[in-house]
């Protein structure tokens, strides 16, 4: 693609100062050396288990939290340091979707006065009733019923309330959109419907998406590039295809293994207390773990185009 | 009455010796906005030492089938149809004493959310040793023997370090192994497991699973698990139920009812799971029902896409299609 990605991540590190007791001051890297772009148009899942950084870089991406290093490029112009009028344009072209429908939306507020919410603070260029088309624009984009948008959020289910959710997000018009688990505490008879439809909305309104998840068939079935992480780095990076096609790195593996329940063919030990400091990460949990695994391990390219991988085995076979 | 009491009934395979037997249980709830019906005539057996699990999204009844069974029930809650029979008894006869005995030595529960189950102010070792203690007359050594074997079993490498621990200093997979071994204290004949997975990563999901399943079976206990996955329910389960609208609405071997579901919802339900890609993902259209009413007809038949003239107009009948395979739908066996 020639035209410059929508979000650039460089190098990206986020460390946080935990207060153990009195004294005692630990350092946890959340997320350490993270770089990636997303294009126009396109959706890049993020997986990994809890505890990888998956959340804590979606909360750099929105400027949520300052990053410790690195800098994050949104169409082209550095975020961060940004004052406020230079953050709330920022703000327009980046919007958030949820896990928990329920608990992002205002209980008092009718459905469509919180959808109407970013429309009036980001888009003031709009007049009134641009800003009304806009707003049904996006709730029948949505297939969110008519009636429902004057509900308040508890007479809506959590599929309805999602898709107002989503509503709400695409309203300003945004560039990039992150969803933060957004299918994982719906039903599994409405998982595919919201999948669906930002499959949808992506080419209608022609939005890129990162998706952060560890429902790893939802990511296979909607992104377009992955990033698997493994306590705050990446572990492995590359097409959807590459990596759940053919996994490279053993935790990628596992994690396919984990998500249909087959674990009989790859195993990791059990998660454990401390991070190692030195060498792989995964080094203890890792079933083919040697000795050469205690030096620092590298994202180095491996085998097809575009495709990084973080295990020197992986990459010699 | 139970739904469907009066249909065809082809052959019943019940056994005398079943463990726990709950036969058309109704619940209703008195809310300020009205009664709620969040079970409208559940019927299921678990046997003694098998493995059971019922499937059904949220709204479906399954926590409230397994309350129902200890009779915890909500404020404004009970119980108002049906029975609930443990070896041949009825528990809802039992007076606060045995109750009281009940609750624990026969049938013990492991909750949802791990960390939240245990107390926060005491140690794991005390909770493991009151648990323990809580219907036997034992000395502290014995109870604290027991602690630290349980949690070996439970595959901790330093068990003296853990019982030291509170729930705060533990990880959320290791609360709910201390969650088991407090359900497993007391020597119950079934254990419940109300999602006991379902906030933990999935590396650490299947080894709990795996966990407790194995040593549910080394104590020669029964295991009701209820999931709204039906991944981890397959993994652990050996009959699984589908629960729709407070009701199973199929029962059977795990085999026949992940590769060959005769009801249109667990069909369905089936097809949502498994997405491919370059396929659009599926969904079941329709909303879930809303417990506020009483059904008498088929609840499913509004989302269903082989609804016939019969489903409006007949309550459901039950088939019993033996090995223990139970549908209540008015296809029956054997459609395409």
């Amino acid at each position: 693609m020639t035209e410059a990605p929508i979000l650039e991540v460089r190098n990206l590190s986020k460390t946080y100062r935990v207060r153990r007791s009195i004294g005692l001051v630990e350092t946890i890297k959340a997320a350490q050396d993270i770089s990636f772009a997303v294009e126009r148009g396109r959706t890049l899942g993020i997986v990994g288990e809890s505890g990888s950084g998956k959340s804590t870089v979606a909360r750099c991406l929105l400027g949520l939290t300052p990053l410790t290093e690195g800098e994050v490029l949104l169409d082209e112009s550095p975020l961060g340091g940004l004052g406020v009028r230079k953050m709330r344009s920022h703000r327009r072209m980046m919007q958030m979707v949820f896990q928990m429908p329920q608990a992002s939306f205002d209980p008092t507020r009718t459905v469509r006065s919180s959808v109407a919410q970013p429309l009036r603070r980001l888009r003031p260029d709009m007049s009134k009733p641009q800003q009304e088309d806009r707003l049904r624009h996006v709730l029948t984009a949505v297939s969110l019923g008519e009636e429902l948008w004057d509900r308040k959020p508890r007479a809506l289910s959590g599929g309805q309330l999602q898709r107002a959710a989503i509503a709400r997000a695409l309203a300003p018009d945004p560039e990039l959109v992150v969803l933060d688990e957004p299918t994982s505490s719906l039903d599994l008879s409405v998982r595919g419907d919201i999948l669906s439809l930002l499959q949808e909305l992506q080419e209608e309104f022609n939005v890129a998406f990162v998706l952060i998840s560890h429902d790893l068939e939802a990511v296979r079935v909607c992104a377009h590039d992955v990033i698997v992480m493994y306590l705050g780095q990446i572990v492995e990076q590359g097409t959807a295809e590459q990596v759940f096609g053919s996994p490279a790195h053993p935790y990628t593996q596992a994690l396919m293994a984990a998500s249909k329940f087959e674990t009989d063919s790859f195993e990791l030990g059990p998660k454990g207390e401390t991070d190692p400091t030195k060498g792989c990460r995964l080094m203890p949990r890792c079933p083919l773990a040697e000795s050469a695994c205690s030096t620092e391990q590298a994202l180095v390219p491996s085998g097809q185009e575009g495709r990084m991988v973080r295990c020197w085995k992986a990459v010699e076979e | 009455m139970p739904v469907g009491t009066e249909g065809v009934s082809i052959n019943s395979d019940t056994a005398n010796e079943t463990l726990l037997s709950l036969s058309g249980v109704e619940v209703t709830i008195n809310t300020i906005s009205g009664p709620v019906h969040p079970l409208q005539g559940v019927d299921l057996d678990v046997f003694p030492g098998e493995t059971v699990g019922l499937v059904g999204e949220s709204g479906s009844g399954k926590s409230m089938t397994l309350r129902s069974i200890l009779r915890l029930m909500p404020p404004g809650g009970a119980i108002t149809g049906g029975a609930v029979k443990w070896l041949g008894n009825s528990v809802l006869n039992l007076d606060a004493d045995e109750l009281q005995s009940y609750r624990g030595s026969q049938v013990a529960m492991i909750y949802q959310n791990p960390v939240s189950a245990l107390d926060p102010m005491l140690s794991v070792e005390r909770q493991i040793v009151d648990a323990f203690k809580a219907n036997r007359e034992n000395s502290d050594g014995v109870a604290e023997e027991y602690a630290r074997d349980v949690l070996r079993d439970l595959e901790f490498g330093n068990p003296d370090v853990i019982l030291k621990r509170y729930p705060h200093q533990l990880s959320g997979g290791m609360a709910q192994r201390v969650n088991i071994a407090l359900a497993l204290a007391c020597g119950p004949s079934l254990i419940l497991a109300d999602e006991p997975t379902t906030g933990l990563d999935m590396t650490t999901q299947i080894r709990v699973l795996d966990l407790l399943e194995r040593q549910v079976s080394a104590r020669n206990a029964a295991l009701l698990f209820i999931s709204h996955d039906l991944r981890a329910v397959s993994r652990v389960a050996r009959n699984i139920g589908i629960m729709y609208a407070g009701q199973v609405v199929e029962f059977g071997p795990r085999e026949r009812i992940l590769t060959n579901p005769s009801h249109p919802y667990a069909r369905a339900l089936l097809e949502c799971m498994n997405l491919r890609t370059g396929e659009r993902p599926r969904s079941i259209p329709g909303l879930v029902p809303q417990m506020t009413e009483e059904y008498n007809l088929c609840a499913f038949r509004n989302r269903c896409s082989s609804r016939m003239a019969v489903c409006d107009e007949q309550p459901l009948p039950v088939h019993n299609l033996g090995e223990r395979h139970r549908l209540l739908c008015h296809l029956g066996p054997g459609h395409d």
